[in-house]
């Protein structure tokens, strides 16, 4: 498949090029495998924590994710025991990079969600639009001004007047903003 | 059947309905072609957009993108050597060496032509076998609904493809999501940790968003496509009745492992496509040409691929078990329209049940009449920069995770499962188990806990229900299929590397 791993423009130097550790699949499946484990254990006794009442005998609320635990501890030990005797099957994460690459789309995804109950959702999807596309290094700046104008525009259209589903409009000059571009 | 037929007919023919159908069809044929898109992400997005509609034009919009999308992904996978989805990965194998030969035409035809074949007669079966399998499934109580939950489980473990076991992690993983919040049976909260927004649980459409949609446009904005791809202006050329016939029995086979595999719960035309291009191989007097660029290596998975589509919704329609991850996310519709799949609908919604039937078939046939002329123009919209795409896509996903509950939380909780969906597919982990453990686990439990409570707790009794233990049975002997098959082939390198030694 053709591609270039577009440049992370504001990541400092030394994340560009040292520090390349990479997490090979063996050390991922082997972290994940022991996470999940213990994980199952604690949950496992939450579960047998739930109350059952008399009538239903042991069969109550805990029963099913019991079943689920249990099944969930056989199968991390049969994950770890066969990748400790399996030779190491590639890379999983190439490196600090990688991961910060996955930061900025979902740290942004994040301030939008955060941001949407104070500025709304049109304000907050033309601002989301225009700093995702800046950051993925798309440059042409009039498709940016009209993919962030009209896209949030036809979708908070469509909901509110064809739909009529609310959607989040803000606090204060946000709302007075959403409620001028909506009136069209 | 003829008459409820009509009745569908009549009920599709609305301006407003057929509008929907066609729109829909196109849609599902754009995203299918396009790489880094999917029908199955274009279905997790409009999902939360047909809870406001009608449920007969909720279901044929999910319906039009299901039988449509699984062809669009063959063009790229002809053109370009990449698949538009997994289920064309196999075309890929014949298709683009024929491109290479400069005959990238007949090659789109010829996936259009077995497309259409395998979808049609898909549905054929479909409207034949599905009031048969319901009036059957009529006899089903809980302990038989748990028998035939547990058996659609065990299929998790032919979902991992490159780890069994990660495969009924993630299955287990999706069944444990699905018992957070208050339970149905006792009205207990369950792993809620003492915060209130968990006590309804998570809701089903912004997961399934999250793990196909967000996590695809995570993943591809990672390693984003800079270049777009180079297009040509190209149309289709269909293959003459002499060469349809020539391959017949590749269409035919191809068909029939369609039918079956789709009709297992969550198998999915990927695993179809394979084996029908696998069996093409085996059975060819020829096999050598396989992977230079015949019409066969494209006819067995196209066949394969699309007549899954009307089989795996037998199960869906009949007994309200998925057959696919498209029909895991029809259910969700159903759901939100307070309607119950299973033997009842055939009964109580017979005028919707005919009228996706007539649907299905229209759209098998618009494949086929639109798509040799369609070909030019969807070709063109790969120029489309996925820079430009990613955003609108992750705003759709806000939105449509918002509509459902109005609630900013399943906004949240889309991107968390954003992010568990791109760490699934970093560590190999599949996420079709992940959505099967997370749509059955719910149903399974429901059914168990009823056949105890029918048992007195007893579940020696489930002995006494030879329906239920034939589910069952199928269910162990698929949970331990693949680890007999690891464990043969483990056996055989063994052997194969001791003679090796000795000799």
């Amino acid at each position: 498949m053709a591609g270039r791993l577009w440049k992370y423009h504001c990541l400092p130097a030394r994340y560009a090029l040292s520090n390349r550790r990479t997490l090979s699949l063996k050390k991922a499946d082997l972290t994940i495998s022991s996470i999940l484990f213990l994980a199952s254990i604690y949950l496992y006794y939450v579960a047998d924590c739930i109350p059952t009442p008399d009538q239903f005998k042991d069969v109550g609320a805990g029963i099913w994710p019991k079943i689920i635990f249990t099944c969930m501890i056989l199968a991390c030990i049969v994950l770890f025991v066969t990748t400790l005797r399996k030779e190491d099957g590639g890379k999983a994460l190439s490196g600090k990079e990688e991961l910060l690459r996955l930061l900025m789309p979902v740290s942004l995804c994040a301030a939008y969600v955060a941001a949407m109950r104070w500025i709304g959702f049109l304000v907050g999807s033309m601002i989301f639009s225009v700093v995702y596309m800046h950051l993925v290094g798309y440059r042409k700046k009039i498709m940016i001004a009209i993919i962030s104008l009209a896209v949030p525009l036809l979708v908070g259209l469509i909901f509110l007047k064809l739909m009529y589903i609310p959607i989040p409009k803000g606090v204060g000059i946000f709302k007075t903003i959403s409620e001028f571009f909506l009136t069209f | 059947m003829i008459e409820n037929l009509f009745i569908g007919l009549q009920t599709l023919i609305a301006p407003v309905n057929i509008l929907i159908l066609f729109v829909s069809l196109i849609m599902g044929l754009v995203f299918g072609t396009l790489p880094g898109l999917s029908g199955v992400m274009l279905c997790s997005l409009v999902l939360p957009f047909t809870y406001y509609m009608s449920p007969v034009q909720g279901l044929v919009m999910l319906v039009a993108i299901y039988t449509s999308s699984v062809y669009g992904g063959s063009i790229t996978a002809i053109l370009f050597r990449i698949p538009g989805a997994p289920e064309n990965a196999a075309t890929t194998f014949d298709g683009y060496p024929m491109t290479q030969k400069g005959k990238a035409a007949e090659a789109l035809g010829a996936a259009i032509l077995c497309s259409a074949i395998g979808g049609f007669l898909s549905v054929v079966i479909l409207i034949v076998a599905a009031p048969q399998i319901a009036k059957f499934a009529l006899v089903f109580g809980p302990p038989e609904f748990f028998g035939l939950c547990f058996f659609g489980l065990s299929i998790m473990t032919s979902l991992g493809t490159k780890s069994i076991v990660k495969g009924i992690i993630a299955g287990l993983l999706g069944m444990f999501v699905g018992t957070i919040g208050v339970t149905e049976m006792t009205g207990y909260p369950r792993y809620t940790f003492g915060l209130k927004f968990l006590y309804s649980g998570f809701a089903f459409i912004p997961i399934i968003i999250g793990v196909f949609a967000a996590s695809q446009v995570f993943s591809s904005t990672e390693k984003i496509l800079g270049e777009s791809l180079k297009t040509t202006s190209i149309a289709a050329k269909f293959i003459s009745l002499k060469e349809i016939f020539r391959i017949r029995w590749t269409i035919i086979r191809s068909a029939i492992i369609g039918f079956i595999i789709g009709a297992l719960p969550m198998a999915g035309a990927s695993l179809s496509a394979f084996i029908s291009y696998n069996e093409a191989v085996r059975w060819s007097k020829k096999p050598e040409l396989f992977g230079t660029g015949i019409i066969e290596g494209i006819a067995a998975p196209e066949t394969a691929n699309n007549a899954t589509t009307g089989t795996a919704m037998v199960t869906l329609l009949a007994l309200g078990i998925p057959g696919s991850v498209m029909t895991a996310i029809m259910l969700g519709a159903f759901q939100v329209h307070g309607i119950d799949p299973g033997p009842l609908l055939f009964i109580e919604h017979t005028e919707l049940v005919y009228t996706l039937f007539v649907a299905m078939l229209l759209g098998n046939i618009f494949i086929f009449v639109i798509g040799k002329t369609q070909v030019r123009i969807i070709v063109k919209l790969l120029n489309i920069d996925y820079r430009l795409l990613s955003p609108i896509i992750l705003i759709f996903c806000a939105i449509g995770s918002y509509a459902i509950r109005n609630n900013i939380i399943d906004i949240t909780s889309m991107f968390f499962f954003g992010v568990v969906g791109y760490f699934m597919r970093k560590f190999d982990y599949p996420i079709p188990a992940f959505v099967l453990g997370l749509i059955l686990g719910p149903i399974a439990e429901k059914n168990y806990l009823l056949s105890m409570r029918l048992f007195d707790g007893d579940f020696l009794l489930f002995g006494t229900k030879p329906i239920a233990m034939v589910f069952i049975v199928f269910g162990v002997l698929t949970l331990l299929m693949p680890i007999i098959r690891f464990y043969r082939q483990y056996r055989r390198d063994r052997r194969e590397q001791a003679a090796g030694g000795t000799a």
